[in-house]
């Protein structure tokens, strides 16, 4: 039954799983295929990416564009004149006083290690990517960078390898074992490997360095170079050389184009004998922060894409994009009878338009949204019947169907009831802002609906189960996007989500006893994007499942101690209203006794945010997924016989993006706590953290105010 | 020749490790076992075991085939990974005819064959061993369909033993172990965390069955699940020599120094090192020490395991070249070392989780570790040390684990401690209990000096001194984190309670010296501690530190309640208080007494300073369920004290 996870069922074996101190480094993991820093060894993004010096891309990227004839003579001139500098760029580097001397990194002393040098040479010609990393072990943790493991891409190869191991005193020791296989995956015809080696004799002090080459059988159409990494890095070169040669799937002709973002010090590649430099000096380590934008948008990248002519610009590309979209999008909604026939029926005998809309919104999310379901085999879906829809009349028979489905199904149902609707084809802000530079056609890759009513653009995402009538999803908020049509489309804006769009509404009623403890109920609504976002989160868990996780958020909110019971839940299968929780809840001990006196905490809940703006120093600005507001109101009956000394003052805190206010009142036997907090906006530049901080710093201030009770005999300290 | 182009991204796409799933060929007892009614279970409860049917086949030649069927059905969502199923395979332990089912509750039936396996390396980034898997994914992974695989594995053991895990983390309906035997064989079976069975015979197999057997459950700081579990142990013996290497701790002793024999012989290189770092010229305490920092800080932590080397070292020669290996090979390296300073030492064989091996567990090789154990010369040592025990015949054996960076010669890693392992000498084994430290070796001491101003701002030192076991714990969150990181971590730590915390300056002392006490002073200023409440300034004397244990008052408690190992946590706080103000009120003092631990504190007045000082004395390891109510009673007690405020007045 595989109990014993550490003997998996098989041959034990007397191997401490206790691994001392050193953090295990970034971990491959399959399926899915993530890379150490150090060893990414392809491209795992989609092809199509370009971008041209005629337009300037957004987000501070800048371009390069290579003539492709002026390529061909560059490359020819490369396999004469370059090669055997290349080869020779490819050699160990010498070993400099500098590297011996290291001890630690500038600015981060206690840092593990420091990465002394590293090289990425792309040679598409050859089809091959030099990786060269020398690393200098700084402390014990430090040495876990001597087990390296390097994954062999399927139908490629690594060749050349070759580690060795510096001393301080300069003494070097040669790898010379043969590296271990590691069967990453082997599944029906595909086989992945990995590399495994260690290098010999490391300790503090020792710089270990290696080298190879991954050679493919075929050309990366986007690849890129690693600039940051997770150590801090003195010196790194660069190389690109491109393919020259005929492609498939671009017989009119290629190029390779370039983008490059978030570079230090504004550093640029520099074009060079057909391909690209790049030299960087002194290259922080990356360290995240809490509450900040996409990593995606804070690192530097220099990313390369071959290109044919009908993408040579932005303009085009999302011209083109646009239109395969459309085409796509209209031959699906169509103009069919029964489509009629559904919208009138759900329509009925109303005649406002408004309400008409919502009708026909409903009805769109009656179909069952199978992009929230998990994944289904080829012959599961035989079984089940589930077949790829082909165009709105299907989704309406089957009743089934994925969220772009879902949302050109209403498309449909709102034309053929008299609306102006269209298709916004949208890109999603959670892991990266939209670039219109950067012509992948994946930045845009959902759908939502537009329909004028009255004039208004009402952006609506019927495809998104449970988003309520008039709301987005926040990652399809304030973000860009084509309104689709013959010709392509028109970008536009998604509207951004104020704090109104998600509320979360606490109210507690609560009565202290004589010995401290505050017992009652808590009752949560979550309205709007919180209540959507919950009941995603939701979706797949049981009745258990919810009441756990509810449980566990409302613990997070409470002091420590409390006890908690779910006891009532509504509201989760549906789009529109709350969604409503009720808890019981017990907390020992909430009043300290200071002799005659209970100190009383007014109100229940702590603040989310708090510890991620404690610190003084912030390197990139903040930035909340979605605007918010939090409406609380906290009940506490006092016990016979105590009154109140002393009332907690009302706090407040204003800018021009948040507000806070706790206010407290005594109506003779119950102690009634009012407090709101509101967030209106999403990204706050780095230069306004000192006051997101103070603002933050006042509403944890408020939030913990006391209450003086006085009267009774307080002795809640006992002995056993 | 047009080249050609393509993306990573569609090779990953093309990798679908779900089977294609032929046209469902279901057996027969898989089908009936899915549609017998299904039982009521917890609501938490992930899935249920229908059938767990576990069949050992026993060859004269010593081969041992197994053959099982397990059968689950999900209950809730959380219990779909149940659909997918391992089995192990190595250079000596082949898999065969390994097939899944699935029925789900609408009745869909789909099969997966061998050929819709996946196979994986197993082991993690510090260590390559030849050890795989293959699993099954099975489609309709979905609430309410019942998932059964069926496999063969071929296994040519170094150790004639094999177990039968009819206990699990979800309820078992029935599970069933069937040993065929050859004629020349018999037989040992030992039950753990169960009351032992007789089997019943049928067609000259023997047949063990349990039924309705309950889940482990899930409880703060519960004992490991493996020291919970219900198992079998199956010893088997033949009249061939090789074969009887498990029926005692003194067989597997043997076995095992019949396996390491020669690995220890030395190199030139290693003798030549003994020589540089324990000369002779210095006394022979400080010669093992020096050997045995070497072996923890210098022979870097990776595992090379391949076929017999799960068990065996690699040569002391190899791994002083290399200066890395795993637990073994540390202990090898050090053990080759201390005998060229004519100190023996032993193996001891253990497993890292305390309470997995107890003084009422068979002999079996379920371990997982290796470390060493000292011979201590006479006179050797001037103090008692915690890891020292006397062995009747061996005299004094200092205990000590290589593997472990953070813990010096003559302590032992607190997950050792209360533990048991197998001593292997030069004539075969025996299993020791390993000594437990007093609370007193293992403190936490914090001495604050505070200064409160009248805005509430509290501001000052705080040294804490660590020492034995919480000295690890510390340096293991502490050492390897940069200055910017180690002073991040502070202020999420205590930033919680301390409202506007921020770290002014912070040092750490003897981070890399483990001999010596770990020291952490820090300066910080915490804005709004202080609630001031009009003419009243609301304080809580304790500070820093959350001493009171997690614990679920709203479920029964099933089992005991692990600490890592005694201890002894003392405050010591001066609060200098704002001018204008003295203090009104105090709370009581604390005071919970238990036999297993005791907390007390005091706050008093002394001119302008609150000071407030506690204890709080961990005495055991483990409570055990009997006294878990006082447990209960303790941390509310403690719970209590850390909320209790100060009240100050400002004079009129």
């Amino acid at each position: 039954m595989g109990l014993f996870d550490d003997e998996k069922g098989g041959r034990p074996s007397f191997a401490s799983p206790f691994i001392p101190a050193a953090a295990p480094r970034a971990e491959l993991s399959v399926p899915g295929y993530s890379f150490k820093g150090n060893q990414r060894l392809w491209s795992n993004r989609l092809p199509c990416y370009i971008v041209c010096k005629q337009f300037p891309p957004l987000n501070c990227a800048e371009v390069l564009a290579v003539n492709p004839v002026r390529l061909l003579f560059s490359v020819v001139l490369l396999a004469v004149f370059i090669v055997p500098a290349q080869a020779q760029k490819e050699d160990w580097q010498p070993i400099t006083q500098h590297d011996l001397e290291m001890k630690q990194v500038p600015g981060n002393p206690g840092a593990d290690a420091v990465q002394l040098y590293y090289a990425d040479f792309i040679d598409d010609q050859e089809q091959t990517e030099f990786f060269y990393v020398r690393i200098k072990v700084l402390n014990e943790k430090g040495k876990s960078h001597a087990d390296v493991e390097l994954v062999v891409p399927p139908e490629g190869s690594i060749s050349g390898l070759k580690a060795r191991t510096i001393q301080p005193d300069g003494r070097i020791t040669e790898f010379t074992g043969k590296p271990f296989q590691k069967t990453v995956i082997k599944a029906r015809g595909v086989k992945v490997l990995a590399k495994a080696f260690t290098m010999p004799e490391v300790n503090v002090g020792s710089i270990i360095e290696y080298k190879y080459k991954v050679g493919w059988p075929w050309i990366i159409t986007d690849n890129y170079w690693t600039i940051q990494h997770e150590l801090y890095t003195v010196k790194e070169s660069f190389r690109m050389k491109p393919y020259s040669g005929g492609l498939e799937g671009f017989e009119s002709g290629y190029q390779v184009a370039t983008l490059y973002s978030h570079m230090p010090n504004n550093i640029k590649p520099v074009e060079k004998s057909g391909g690209y430099e790049l030299e960087v000096e002194s290259m922080p380590a990356f360290e995240s922060e809490g509450y900040m934008p996409p990593e995606e948008d804070l690192k530097p990248q220099m990313r390369f894409f071959y290109v044919g002519p009908a993408s040579s610009t932005p303009d085009k590309f999302w011209q083109e994009a646009g239109r395969k979209w459309n085409d796509e999008a209209e031959r699906f909604i169509g103009n069919r009878k029964e489509i009629s026939q559904a919208a009138a029926q759900a329509i009925g005998n109303e005649t406002d338009p408004g309400q008409k809309l919502r009708k026909l919104y409903a009805r769109a999310q009656q179909i069952r949204n199978l992009s929230y379901e998990r994944e289904r085999t080829e012959q599961e879906q035989k079984k089940e019947k589930l077949k790829l829809n082909q165009n709105a009349g299907d989704v309406l028979a089957r009743g089934a169907g994925y969220r772009d489905d879902i949302t050109r199904l209403f498309v449909a149902l709102a034309r053929s009831a008299g609306f102006e609707a269209s298709i916004v084809r949208i890109s999603d802000r959670k892991n990266k802002f939209f670039d219109k530079g950067l012509l992948s056609m994946r930045q845009l890759d959902g759908e939502i609906a537009v329909v004028n009513q009255a004039g208004n653009d009402i952006y609506l995402d019927p495809g998104t189960k449970f988003c309520p009538y008039g709301y987005l999803r926040w990652t399809r908020t304030s973000t860009m996007g084509i309104k689709l049509n013959k010709k392509g489309g028109v970008f536009v804006t998604a509207p951004a989500a104020g704090y109104d769009k998600a509320m979360t509404r606490r109210s507690a009623a609560m009565a202290l006893d004589a010995d401290g403890n505050l017992t009652g109920t808590v009752t949560v609504k979550f309205e709007g994007g919180d209540a959507l976002e919950h009941r995603l989160d939701e979706l797949n868990a049981d009745d258990a499942g919810r009441k756990k996780d509810l449980e566990d958020e409302l613990q997070g909110w409470l002091p420590t101690g409390a006890i908690i019971k779910m006891t009532q839940g509504e509201g989760w299968e549906t789009s529109d209203g709350p969604l409503t929780v009720a808890f019981s809840v017990d907390m020992p001990g909430y009043a300290s006794a200071a002799g005659k006196r209970f100190l009383l905490p007014t109100y229940l809940f702590q603040a989310r945010q708090m510890d991620a703006f404690k610190h003084v120093d912030r390197k990139f600005p903040v930035y909340f997924p979605y605007a918010f507001a939090e409406v609380d109101r906290v009940d506490i009956k006092v016990p016979d016989g105590y009154t109140l000394e002393n009332i907690p003052q009302a706090q407040t805190a204003r800018l021009s993006y948040a507000a806070y206010q706790n206010l407290a009142q005594f109506d003779g036997k119950q102690l009634i706590t009012q407090r709101i907090l509101q967030v209106n906006g999403i990204f706050f530049k780095l230069d306004l953290y000192p006051e997101v901080k103070d603002f933050f710093g006042k509403v944890q201030a408020g939030d913990e105010q006391q209450a003086v009770l006085i009267g009774g005999g307080v002795n809640a300290q006992k002995s056993n | 020749m047009l080249r050609k182009v393509i993306s990573v991204l569609s090779f990953v796409f093309l990798v679908s490790f779900l089977p294609t799933a032929a046209n469902a060929g279901v057996p027969d007892w898989f089908r009936a076992l899915a549609q017998q009614p299904a039982k009521t279970y917890a609501d938490d409860a992930n899935a249920v075991v229908l059938l767990d049917d576990h069949e050992t086949t026993v060859k004269d030649s010593g081969e041992i085939v197994i053959h099982e069927r397990i059968v689950y059905r999900i209950l809730r969502p959380e219990g779909k990974s149940y659909a997918r199923y391992p089995v192990y395979f190595d250079s000596e332990t082949k898999a065969n005819s390994f097939r899944g089912w699935s029925i789900t509750a609408k009745g869909l039936e789909y099969e997966a064959k061998e050929k819709d396996a996946f196979e994986r390396s197993l082991g993690g980034q510090q260590e390559f061993a030849d050890t795989k898997e293959k699993v099954i994914a099975l489609p309709g992974a979905d609430v309410g369909t019942v998932v059964g695989f069926e496999y063969e594995q071929k296994r040519r053991p170094y150790l004639f033993q094999d177990y039968w895990d009819f206990q699990s983390v979800i309820p078992v309906e029935k599970s069933r172990y069937t040993l065929h035997m050859p004629s020349r064989w018999e037989y040992r079976a030992d039950w753990l965390n169960h009351a032992e069975q007789k089997p019943a015979e049928q067609n000259g197999a023997l047949v063990w069955e349990v039924s309705d057997v309950p889940r482990i459950e899930r409880e703060y700081h519960e004992p490991d699940f493996r020291a919970l579990v219900g198992r079998m142990i199956v010893t088997l013996f033949s009249d061939k020599t090789s074969h009887r290497n498990s029926e005692s701790w003194n067989d597997l002793g043997i076995w095992y120094s019949r396996l390491t024999a020669g690995v220890r012989d030395p190199s030139p290189e290693l003798q030549a090192k003994v020589r540089e770092l324990a000369p002779a010229s210095l006394p022979i305490f400080e010669r093992i020490r020096a050997l045995s920092l070497f072996a923890q800080r210098d022979v870097r932590y990776y595992a090379i395991e391949i076929g017999i080397g799960g068990f065996r070292p690699h040569p002391a020669g190899e791994i002083f070249s290399h200066r890395y290996g795993d637990c073994k090979d540390k202990a090898t390296v050090l053990s080759s070392m201390l005998a060229q300073i004519g100190v023996k030492s032993y193996y001891m064989v253990i497993h890292d989780t305390r309470g997995i091996f107890t003084e009422k567990t068979p002999p079996n090789a379920h371990f997982n570790h290796v470390i060493l154990v000292i011979q201590m010369p006479d006179a050797s040592f001037s103090q008692k040390l915690p890891a020292l025990f006397e062995h009747p015949k061996l005299g004094h054996l200092l205990i000590f684990d290589p593997t472990n960076d953070l813990v010096p010669l003559g302590q032992l890693p607190p997950y050792e401690q209360d533990s048991f392992g197998l001593l292997v000498t030069d004539s075969g084994g025996e299993l020791i209990h390993l000594p437990v430290t007093t609370p007193d070796l293992n403190q936490i001491h914090r001495n604050a000096k505070l200064t409160l101003l009248p805005d509430g701002t509290l501001q000052g030192e705080i040294e804490e001194v660590r020492s034995g076991y919480l000295a690890m714990l510390g340096r293991e969150y502490l050492q390897h984190q940069t200055q910017n990181d180690r002073k991040k971590m502070l202020e999420h730590f205590w930033g919680p309670n301390l409202g506007g915390f921020q770290i002014d300056t912070f040092n750490l002392e003897n981070e890399n010296d483990i001999d010596k006490d770990l020291v952490l002073r820090y300066k910080f200023t915490a804005s709004h501690y202080a609630k001031s409440a009009g003419p009243l300034l609301l304080v809580r004397p304790r500070v820093v530190g959350e001493m009171a244990g997690a614990f679920d008052v709203t479920k029964p408690r099933h089992y005991a309640y692990e600490f890592d190992a005694p201890f002894l946590r003392s405050d010591s706080v001066e609060i200098t208080l704002p001018e204008g103000y003295s203090v009104d009120e105090l709370p009581e003092p604390a005071k919970a007494i238990f036999p297993f631990a005791e907390y007390t504190s005091k706050a008093e007045k002394d001119g302008n300073i609150l000071k407030y000082s506690r204890q709080y004395r961990m005495q055991t390891t483990q409570v055990p369920v009997e006294r878990i109510e006082q447990l209960r009673k303790l941390f509310a007690q403690i719970g209590t004290d850390e909320k209790n405020m100060a009240v100050l007045k400002k004079a009129n």
